[in-house]
């Protein structure tokens, strides 16, 4: 052991007590969580939850989109005919098992499906953790319905690929959306929804194509689900 | 005096003077804990705790020490039992001797000794057998581990720490706390023997086991040193006597070289408060600074620098006393 050293051990160790009494002078970071409500970066990913319009209607086609983009299988999705035409009748999903993988969100093509920020989902059982389309639209309403005054926006959809700030207004598109559009609601700017397409025929994607452009978003992948969705 | 004859008085005296040192020191520890934790969290950004007792925290150490009261108090069956169980009392009672020479006040000292410096010297010695009982008497190699470690360091820093207190007796020409003090009237001795306040302070930190050369516990390789096979009461007795030694070191050093209960308006235990703690904070901001040393480089530090350091300190003061 040198005595230069120890000088240097003694200026290096004023420099350590010097950060550390900074450090005290500054305001603490912690977050008071249970006492004041935590918050989430945008685009976290915590539950799948269901588009429904402050008029009590789904969104959801019931393609069966996202019961076969789930990886783990964890939706279910009952149909029923109503006007000859397939709608959405339950839908359940074990988001005990959920990966938050954001797949079903992904491939939902009409955007009836988005990720809700919702993280206190411990329960003592399983059986809580199961959430039917009710459960998921009243999540839904927490989160993405308007406060009052304010008109109502869809949440912007965040894909891996449209990370982006901008990208993927999550516009609704499609036969549903543009009836949704008659009904009132106003949709984000730039939405298809304005198109007065009531009487458009099943499967026609004129909103949804306008959409796309307006938003300036490209999904390769889009016109293939999409078909598989209406032949099916 | 109050009509008391002289015997008995000095006996309540001396009772009184022993209740007052013990609660002290359990409230110190309460205190000293609860300010450990603040410390610690401010320097992490955070705030340590505030629960129990809003906003402050001030009941958390106290609903602890509840929790410890009533734990089971286990003993392993291959251990010493006397060993084992005299153990955590050895430690506490070297920290309530130490109290015994340190000064409140104006003749406001438990026993006023001509031989304080030397007395408080021999008494801290104590701790570290109560330490090596811990550790000899569980049976546990990790436990004998930390006591060789301990038994090693304080060794080593007793020495380097007896001249630096030699050097304040020689500064001042008494080795009586009250003397001490007093020959601080005008200037502190920091001021006049600051390499030995340094060393004095190093060594204290190395006896009171405190980080950068805390090897009693060492948490993240010995597990919790001596005291591992300790439970409940007697557990709580180390933890006491650990912050009961963290603040009669800083008592000592606070009397030696900061002029002890001397300070303008404030009365003189509040003086000598505000000083203790000035130094017990010292030493908790230094703990969350700095890592643990190695056990050879402590060593080698006690032995190779402090050592020549304190030779040479008391040789110059030697040497300005015979000119001056």
């Amino acid at each position: 052991m040198k005595v230069a050293d120890i000088g240097k051990a003694a200026v290096n160790i004023a420099k350590g007590l010097g950060v550390t009494f900074g450090e005290q002078l500054k305001k603490p970071i912690t977050n008071f969580y249970p006492d004041t409500p935590a918050t989430v970066k945008d685009g976290y990913r915590g539950v799948p939850v269901l588009v429904q319009l402050p008029t009590g209607e789904f969104t959801c086609t019931a393609c069966m989109a996202c019961v076969r983009a789930c990886p783990i299988g964890i939706i279910q999705l009952d149909t029923v005919m109503v006007d000859r035409k397939r709608a959405m009748d339950e839908f359940r999903l074990e988001v005990g098992r959920c990966l938050q993988c954001n797949l079903c969100v992904e491939s939902c093509n009409f955007d009836a499906l988005v990720m809700a920020p919702e993280f206190e989902l411990a329960s003592y059982t399983r059986e809580p953790l199961v959430l039917y389309k009710n459960d998921l639209a009243k999540l839904y309403a927490k989160y993405f319905w308007p406060k009052e005054g304010e008109e109502h926006h869809f949440p912007a959809r965040v894909t891996s690929k449209h990370h982006a700030p901008g990208a993927g207004t999550g516009t609704p598109r499609g036969p549903r959306a543009a009836k949704i559009a008659q009904t009132g609601v106003t949709l984000t700017p730039g939405g298809g929804g304005g198109e007065p397409a009531g009487k458009t025929p099943v499967g026609a994607s004129v909103p949804a194509e306008s959409a796309r452009e307006a938003t300036g978003t490209t999904r390769p992948q889009d016109t293939g689900a999409q078909k598989a969705g209406e032949g099916a | 005096m109050f009509g008391i004859p002289e015997p008995w008085w000095s006996v309540i005296r001396a009772v009184v003077w022993a209740l007052f040192i013990i609660i002290f020191l359990a409230v110190n520890a309460i205190v000293a804990v609860w300010l450990e934790r603040k410390v610690s969290g401010r320097i992490q950004r955070r705030i340590g705790p505030q629960r129990v007792g809003r906003p402050i925290g001030w009941a958390q150490t106290i609903a602890d020490v509840f929790k410890l009261l009533v734990k089971e108090d286990v003993r392993a069956e291959a251990t010493d039992k006397w060993v084992f169980l005299l153990a955590p009392a050895i430690p506490f009672a070297a920290i309530t001797l130490m109290f015994l020479v340190v000064p409140w006040g104006k003749n406001l000292i438990p026993l006023n000794l001509n031989i304080g410096l030397l007395f408080v010297v021999a008494v801290t010695s104590f701790e570290v057998l109560g330490l090596f009982m811990a550790g000899w008497g569980s049976n546990n190699k990790w436990a004998l581990l930390g006591a060789m470690r301990t038994a090693a360091a304080m060794i080593s820093y007793e020495l380097p720490m007896v001249l630096a207190i030699l050097a304040v007796g020689m500064t001042a020409g008494s080795l009586n706390m009250n003397d001490v003090v007093n020959a601080q009237s005008r200037v502190p001795f920091i001021l006049i023997q600051p390499v030995a306040f340094l060393i004095y302070y190093i060594a204290s930190l190395a006896e009171a086991n405190r980080t950068p050369f805390d090897f009693t516990e060492a948490e993240s390789e010995l597990v919790a040193g001596a005291n591992i096979e300790y439970s409940g009461l007697r557990w709580a007795f180390f933890f006491l006597a650990e912050y009961g030694s963290l603040v009669g070191t800083s008592a000592i050093a606070a009397t030696l070289f900061l002029g002890g209960w001397r300070g303008p308006i404030l009365p003189g235990p509040v003086w000598f408060l505000i000083k203790t703690y000035l130094l017990v904070y010292v030493a908790m901001w230094i703990r969350w600074t700095l890592p643990r040393v190695r056990i050879d480089q402590l060593l080698d530090f006690g032995w190779k620098f402090l050592l020549p350091l304190a030779l040479a300190d008391i040789a110059v003061t030697g040497i300005v006393l015979a000119l001056l």
